[in-house]
């Protein structure tokens, strides 16, 4: 009787140890975006229409058409080029236009699930050529989280 | 967490054993020699699963009967693992050593050393790793990664030990069966980085983990 209920409670332990080791990333603590607010003669202003493609050196990526926004999120490349190319239009007859954002890289470490996460030091962007977006506005000039604007679209 | 409490009730009630086990060995007569007598062990499941698998462990041990049930044991081993796993490519290779001791809860009446014991150990690795690459998580799966280079590190951890020993036949040869629980409490890190892989330790991306061992022992 003893010996069963040792037998068990090794029994028991081995259950506990059948967990899985797979980390999860919660969302929050990954590499930032970058935020670009618009302007309209100065002033912040929403924008009726904007769609957004991201070169992400792997794939480009489409954020959509974003209708009526403030703000749009633009996710930069994560490997070790020193810039980020976006393609941007704001309506669907328009040609996009190039908005080339440059910048240096910090790798922070996160956690065993999240692995690193970059952070990016001295933004600047360049248009390469004026469509409906007329000039580029500089906001702070490094991303470490979302919250402060680092660009603006002057319209 | 819950495996933290889990882990905490087990240690308690294995310390309470320790406890009963000082307090008899107070009442019982005060005089007593320590008899030389070795249990030499390797663990033959480890170093056969090593043929056949990207993590390569040998160990074994030498324990020591000091009194009536309580015995001592020292456990030396070397661990080469691998880690390729959510975008993580690591290896790491080192030496590691444990001691500690255990009681034995059970016992058969005719060979004090064959029963069901449980027991705890201090074990300490040292070792050398390298990262080859380190996730960097960016948007919608976008991801790229990053490298450490070779480096020496250590770690250390507390272990439970929770096993049963029993003789072939009439020989001097054992068979030693046990089961550890681990709580890794410290460890060095490379650039803030924690180890995903411990030798001696294993997996070590959460601080607990669980490892067996099955023993061939001879008695001297």
């Amino acid at each position: 009787m003893k010996y069963l209920k040792f037998i068990l409670f090794i029994f028991t332990l081995s259950l506990i140890s059948c967990g899985s080791d797979d980390d999860i990333c919660e969302s929050g603590e990954g590499t930032p975006r970058m935020k670009i607010m618009f302007k309209r003669e100065g002033k912040i202003a929403d924008i009726d229409s904007i769609r957004v493609y991201a070169d992400l050196g792997t794939s480009i990526i489409d954020l959509g058409w974003k209708l009526k926004v403030d703000s749009v999120f633009v996710p930069l490349r994560v490997d070790d080029s020193p810039f980020t190319d976006l393609y941007i239009k704001t309506t669907t007859e328009e040609d996009s236009t190039r908005v080339r954002v440059n910048y240096t890289t910090k790798s922070i470490y996160v956690s065993p699930g999240c692995g690193v996460k970059r952070n990016y030091e001295n933004v600047n962007s360049v248009l390469s050529t004026p469509n409906s977006l007329k000039s580029l506005e500089q906001g702070q000039n490094f991303i470490d989280n979302e919250e402060k604007t680092n660009l603006f679209f002057n319209f | 967490m819950k495996k933290k409490l889990i882990y905490s009730l087990i240690f308690s009630v294995l310390s309470f054993w320790n406890l009963s086990a000082q307090e008899k060995e107070e009442t019982e007569k005060p005089k007593w020699k320590y008899e030389p007598n070795f249990i030499v062990g390797v663990d033959v499941l480890n170093a056969g699963v090593s043929f056949f698998s990207d993590r390569q462990l040998f160990q074994g041990f030498i324990s020591s009967k000091v009194k009536d049930n309580l015995h001592g044991i020292i456990e030396a081993g070397f661990d080469k693992n691998i880690y390729q796993n959510n975008g993580y490519d690591a290896k790491a290779s080192g030496p590691f050593a444990k001691i500690g001791a255990f009681y034995m809860l059970a016992r058969d009446r005719e060979n004090d050393f064959n029963g069901f014991y449980g027991g705890g150990k201090i074990a300490g690795s040292f070792y050398k790793q390298e990262y080859m690459a380190i996730p960097v998580r960016g948007f919608g799966g976008n991801s790229s990664t990053i490298s450490m280079p070779s480096s020496s590190q250590s770690s250390f951890w507390l272990e439970g030990t929770l096993g049963g020993r029993v003789q072939l036949f009439e020989s001097n040869f054992y068979i030693d069966v046990s089961m550890q629980p681990r709580y890794l409490m410290v460890t060095s890190k490379q650039d803030e980085v924690v180890p995903m892989i411990v030798p001696g330790f294993g997996k070590s991306s959460s601080k607990f983990n669980m490892g067996f061992a099955w023993n061939i022992a001879y008695k001297f």
